[in-house]
């Protein structure tokens, strides 16, 4: 029943499946955006972006420091950020994302009611262990707290008939997301590169734009062994403003991008800026 | 506390006019904002209440939150980005929970470590509020002991009275205010001064302030001037100083910014998408 004027944004997975094959099919990528605040949501809404995330390290930016995680409780950050994204997306699906190795909220089943409650659309293992280097997420697992949680997560959305996208760092992980059920993998290839916090494309952990598209391309190929119809999105690295997505576009099968600080930073950093440098230009009289 | 005393500003604000260089306030209710506003060469980053919503996506509105505490909590991620430029917080002197204590209002913002105040948010027509002592006269009051105290203020003004009151006080700078910013995706429609009006309105506005302080710097804000276009003819027209923005510098290119690179990024197609059928 609708009671105002303003209706439920209701989205069934197979809707978003269809939204999804309905850019492909009018040969324009997807683009999808992380929105932590709602003016960058609302803005993504009117430009026509295909999915907006709602995940924890979206605070970090609009925080203007470096993109970063672990700043508080990633479910609690998300949850908190999501209703002000609820409030002005009206025609676009939601994806919010669930630490699943939260051991604080073991029954997983229980987030996914309460994201499912609050109108979100979509869930996603966002963070996940393995953004981490090392063995921390795979060691994990020896506790009951590692990256099969995210596992789990995934399939047992896609029980529920719930659109779910896996965040992978490397080909194995995305082979496993889309065998749990993923219908959609994010292909990251590392943060953001570029603006006023980014790393330096020459620094240290900076792929660049061929390895880059290397890893994505082999993301793709291991995701669709397991699953040829899973859709693969890249996110990050190189990858951080439009240009940069022809060489990806043209050498890799992958079908659109994934913008968190191709979005929500660096545009509004340069915007901003520039806005104020052309207040400061006109000269007062004398 | 401050980083910047009340002298250290004026000075940073008078050499900008020196140079014949408009002074330019950004409102900046994030660290994002506030960095890239300071970026851009902004001499006053100003932290409203009313940023929150306009980041939230909402027409610009003021009696979403409770004010001061609003101010006062977002100082901190303010202050983490921006380290060379004075932070002006919006101090709403007619809220009730600081009754009869503006000294405490301004100790407040002081140990927060903002660097000056703003009277704002600010009623200035409400005329029941004046008769329970919550009303105008607390502005005026504010700015005067902010003054004794040697702490910067600016002061927005709506009308004669406000503007000429603020100005007796001892404010150092007064913006005088020509209404809601139009333009962009929420700002204001038909009930907007038009440019020229809103020119007339500020330099009436300039002349009642100067004649309390010769030497008061004046600003403008809102209603049509959102562009360095319409801010030429301001310059041109009137004896405007600078500008403060608000909706101006943190919504309308932020909004900007994301419909024109989502739209870029919409125009690269997949070579997998050229294969769809």
């Amino acid at each position: 029943m609708t009671i105002t004027s303003i209706p439920e944004r209701d989205f069934t997975r197979a809707q978003i499946i269809d939204r999804l094959n309905a850019t492909l099919a009018a040969q324009r990528p997807i683009v999808s955006v992380a929105a932590g605040v709602g003016i960058i949501a609302k803005c993504a809404e009117v430009a026509g972006a295909d999915l907006i995330f709602v995940h924890a390290n979206s605070r970090s930016r609009n925080l203007g420091v470096p993109t970063s995680i672990y700043i508080g409780n990633p479910i609690d950050m998300t949850l908190s950020m999501y209703p002000e994204i609820d409030n002005v997306v009206d025609r676009t699906p939601i994806i919010a994302g669930i630490d699943a190795t939260d051991g604080q909220r073991r029954r997983l089943f229980r987030v996914i009611d309460d994201y499912v409650a609050r109108g979100i659309n979509g869930i996603t293992n966002f963070p996940t262990a393995l953004a981490y280097t090392g063995n921390w997420g795979r060691a994990r697992n020896d506790v009951g707290m590692g990256s099969d949680r995210e596992l789990e997560l995934l399939a047992e959305a896609r029980r529920r008939e719930i659109f779910t996208v896996g965040q992978a760092y490397d080909a194995g992980f995305a082979a496993d997301l889309a065998a749990a059920g993923a219908d959609l993998i994010i292909a990251r290839c590392g943060l953001t590169q570029g603006g006023a916090v980014g790393p330096s494309p020459d620094a240290e952990s900076s792929l660049s734009p061929e390895a880059a598209a290397d890893h994505v391309q082999a993301v793709i190929e291991s995701a669709r062994a397991a699953n040829p119809d899973v859709f693969v999105i890249a996110h990050g690295g190189p990858f951080a403003r439009p240009a940069d997505t022809e060489h990806l576009y043209a050498n890799t099968d992958v079908q659109g991008i994934h913008a968190e600080s191709a979005i929500e930073r660096i545009p509004v950093e340069e915007y901003v800026a520039a806005e104020i440098a052309s207040f400061k230009s006109p000269v007062l009289r004398a | 506390m401050a980083r910047f005393t009340r002298t250290q500003i004026l000075e940073r604000l008078r050499s900008q006019l020196e140079q014949r260089r408009p002074i330019v306030g950004a409102g900046s209710s994030s660290g994002l904002i506030a960095r890239s506003a300071a970026a851009g060469g902004a001499d006053l980053i100003i932290v409203y209440n009313t940023g929150r919503t306009r980041l939230m996506g909402l027409a610009t509105n003021h009696l979403l939150n409770h004010a001061n505490p609003t101010t006062l909590g977002m100082y901190r991620e303010i202050a983490n980005t921006v380290r060379d430029t004075p932070i002006i917080g919006g101090a709403e002197a007619q809220d009730p929970t600081y009754w009869n204590d503006i000294d405490r209002l301004i100790d407040d913002y002081q140990a927060a470590g903002y660097d000056g105040l703003i009277n704002f948010p600010t009623s200035f027509a409400q005329p029941d509020r004046n008769d329970v002592g919550l009303g105008l006269q607390l502005d005026f009051e504010m700015v005067k002991r902010a003054r004794e105290r040697d702490f910067f203020t600016i002061c927005y003004g709506y009308t004669a009275e406000q503007t000429q009151g603020l100005a007796a006080a001892g404010a150092d700078v007064v913006v005088p205010h020509a209404g809601w910013t139009t333009g962009g995706l929420a700002g204001a429609g038909k009930s907007a001064m038009n440019l020229e009006e809103s020119c007339r309105h500020v330099q009436h506005l300039i002349e009642l302030a100067r004649k309390e302080n010769p030497d008061i710097i004046c600003l403008a804000h809102g209603g049509p001037l959102s562009s360095p276009e319409d801010l030429q003819y301001l310059y041109d027209t009137t004896d405007a100083q600078g500008f403060l923005g608000a909706s101006s510098a943190e919504r309308i290119p932020v909004e900007r910014a994301v419909l024109e690179t989502v739209a870029a990024f919409q125009s690269y197609t997949p070579r997998v998408a050229l294969q769809a059928k």
